[in-house]
């Protein structure tokens, strides 16, 4: 071993010894912890949505949960159909996934005319450029797609990407918003404003 | 079950107490962390404090396959990260009279003074990642997987930071020699 | 693209998240924590590499991985992924010569890219000092799409800087885009849809905006 390399374990070694504690911190933490609210297992009060069936529900509120599900899911077909047509009965639209709303996030609703696309997606910075992410649902009238998620107030890049019937793939940007510049990454890219913004 | 995750199920279970065995199980080495990674008592207690109410807080979230400590680590990482963010350039140097200042509880050995705050000096001259990598690999003795789990690094990025981090030390200990 | 109004939207996130949550068994609460796995490790290596010395600067580093991220979703070519990357982290550092650090993500975001479809460095310092309360995102978003659709970046960066010099809210950057895109996609001349759009100001503002005519000394309060 080198000097140096002694000298690197030196420092090492004595950045390891123990560090004189105060005695009262454990205590201050306990006392601001037990100021706050219980924490909870999380995924417990999820489960029983996916996996009804794993829990000791009796029927009968089983049954009322789906019928309350369904109830909310077409509410939200209707909601998102601005046109007016029908949301066919008991089909609940699919929405992908997202982080629990923020309590300043707002709802931004995408849409893409695109009558021959098979899938649509809006992909961004918001979900991480992930193209399955955030899947677009198809209007019933077939020629619109659009998505209403939660974003955090400010800038976000996003674009679609739109997957034909003969299974090829297109990015697109948004045609009603302003365009990102440009950066040798092939595709461009849209631009959308969210909080304290008329849009 | 491990001990820590016992504990994690007696807290979530409505035993809040049960808390501070983890906390006390754990505390003083993640200030060892704390204060050698951010160079000063009032910043790595501000971190330490944080730490255990977010990871509290967290406490639902933690699962049973993860290691407690490495769970815990990731918490202090960020929290630190974001203090010496936060604070202004210019770095405190940890004085030895910061030591005598706080009550150092007798069964814990301290260090005498000049080692510690040599150490100390020498290693806030490091660029805080670098410090970060050299103490979680030489300090707390992890493997690059668990650092790269602990920091959102890759392993040869930090590889690479260890590295360098050794090189300064190297440099820094031609210059005392030379001197 | 429009917005539900807050109260409504909440309703829907929650309806949304619950139906979500019935059709589709994911991790809810789980985004990747290791987003940058998706890169092949070499590729990985130097953007780490970058975002380290970005962060030792002091710039913001999330734009980096997303930029990383952008590149792969896109099945954009390893270089192009690091060039796309470098740029970013560069024009960051140009940005703080530019415009100081005391910036929100949205303004540095839109301040790159401000950069990146060309606006020199000088004029981007225009917009510099206390800008507090005034859509310094909004005006550099428009400035950099006026540019992408054909505006000479002289004359985006001059409209652009006479309404931000004239203390324009948020309204005005966003009215005007609006109507010169209109005009651009009815065929207009990119350049000259803007001169005639820029003419209607300080003539047609939004309620409450105190502009005054460009005699007088311009006010750089913003209500």
């Amino acid at each position: 071993m080198t000097e140096q390399d002694a000298y690197v374990a030196w420092m090492a070694r004595e950045a390891k010894r123990p560090v004189a504690v105060d005695p009262m911190a454990v205590e201050r933490v306990m006392a601001r912890v037990r100021l706050e609210p219980r924490p909870r297992r999380r995924g417990a009060g999820w489960r029983w949505l996916v996996e009804p069936r794993a829990l000791p529900l009796s029927p009968a509120l089983g049954a009322a949960l789906a019928a309350g599900l369904v109830g909310i899911g077409a509410f939200l077909g209707h909601m998102q159909n601005d046109r007016g047509g029908q949301n066919p009965a008991g089909r609940s639209p699919t929405v992908a996934p997202q982080p629990p709303l923020a309590s300043h996030d707002t709802i931004i609703k995408f849409v893409l005319v695109a009558p021959h696309a098979a899938t649509v997606s809006v992909v961004g910075d918001f979900n991480d450029w992930d193209a399955q992410a955030t899947p677009m649902k198809r209007t019933p009238t077939g020629g619109t797609w659009s998505v209403a998620i939660p974003l955090r107030p400010g800038r976000h890049v996003y674009a679609f990407v739109v997957n034909g019937a003969n299974g090829g793939t297109q990015w697109v940007a948004d045609p009603t918003a302003p365009l990102a510049p440009e950066d040798g990454l092939g595709a461009p890219n849209s631009v959308v404003l969210v909080g304290g913004s008329a849009s | 079950m491990s001990e820590d995750a016992a504990d994690v199920q007696r807290v979530l279970s409505g035993d809040v107490d049960a808390y501070a065995k983890l906390v006390d199980r754990y505390y003083d080495r993640c200030a060892r962390f704390a204060i050698r990674m951010l160079g000063n008592r009032d910043d790595a207690e501000d971190a330490l404090q944080s730490t255990f109410l977010r990871a509290y807080r967290a406490l639902g979230r933690y699962q049973e396959r993860d290691r407690f400590s490495a769970w815990l680590y990731r918490i202090l990482v960020n929290q630190c990260r974001s203090i010496a963010a936060r604070r202004s350039h210019r770095e405190r140097v940890f004085v030895r009279e910061e030591a005598l200042l706080l009550n150092a509880p007798d069964k814990r050995p301290a260090w005498s003074g000049e080692d510690e705050e040599f150490v100390q000096r020498v290693l806030n001259e490091l660029d805080p990642l670098l410090r970060e990598a050299f103490l979680l690999k030489y300090v707390e003795e992890l493997s690059y997987e668990e650092m790269a789990a602990l920091t959102g690094a890759g392993v040869s990025a930090l590889k690479m930071r260890v590295k360098r981090a050794c090189d300064r030390l190297r440099e820094r200990w031609e210059r005392i020699r030379d001197d | 693209m429009m917005v539900v109004s807050s109260r409504t939207s909440r309703f829907i996130a929650y309806a949304a998240m619950l139906s979500a949550v019935a059709l589709q068994p994911l991790a809810l609460f789980a985004q990747d924590p290791d987003p940058l796995s998706r890169l092949d490790p070499n590729t990985r290596f130097t953007v780490e590499v970058i975002i380290d010395s970005a962060r030792v600067a002091g710039v913001p580093t999330r734009p980096l991985t997303l930029k990383a991220l952008e590149g792969s979703a896109k099945h954009a070519d390893n270089r192009h992924i690091i060039a796309a990357v470098r740029s970013v982290f560069h024009a960051e550092l140009d940005v703080r010569v530019a415009l100081g650090s005391a910036l929100d993500e949205s303004e540095w975001t839109s301040a790159v890219s401000a950069l990146q479809s060309g606006v020199p460095l000088e004029v981007l310092s225009k917009f510099r000092g206390d800008h507090a309360g005034k859509p310094l995102t909004r005006a550099l978003v428009v400035m950099t799409d006026l540019i992408q659709r054909g505006v000479p970046m002289s004359e985006a960066s001059s409209a652009i800087m006479q309404l931000w010099q004239r203390g324009a809210e948020d309204g005005d950057f966003y009215g005007l885009w609006k109507n010169v895109e209109q005009d651009i996609l009815s065929g207009q001349n990119p350049g000259s849809a803007l001169q005639q759009r820029i003419r209607e100001y300080p003539g047609r503002l939004t309620p409450g905006n105190k502009i005054p005519p460009a005699s007088q000394e311009p006010d750089n309060s913003s209500s």
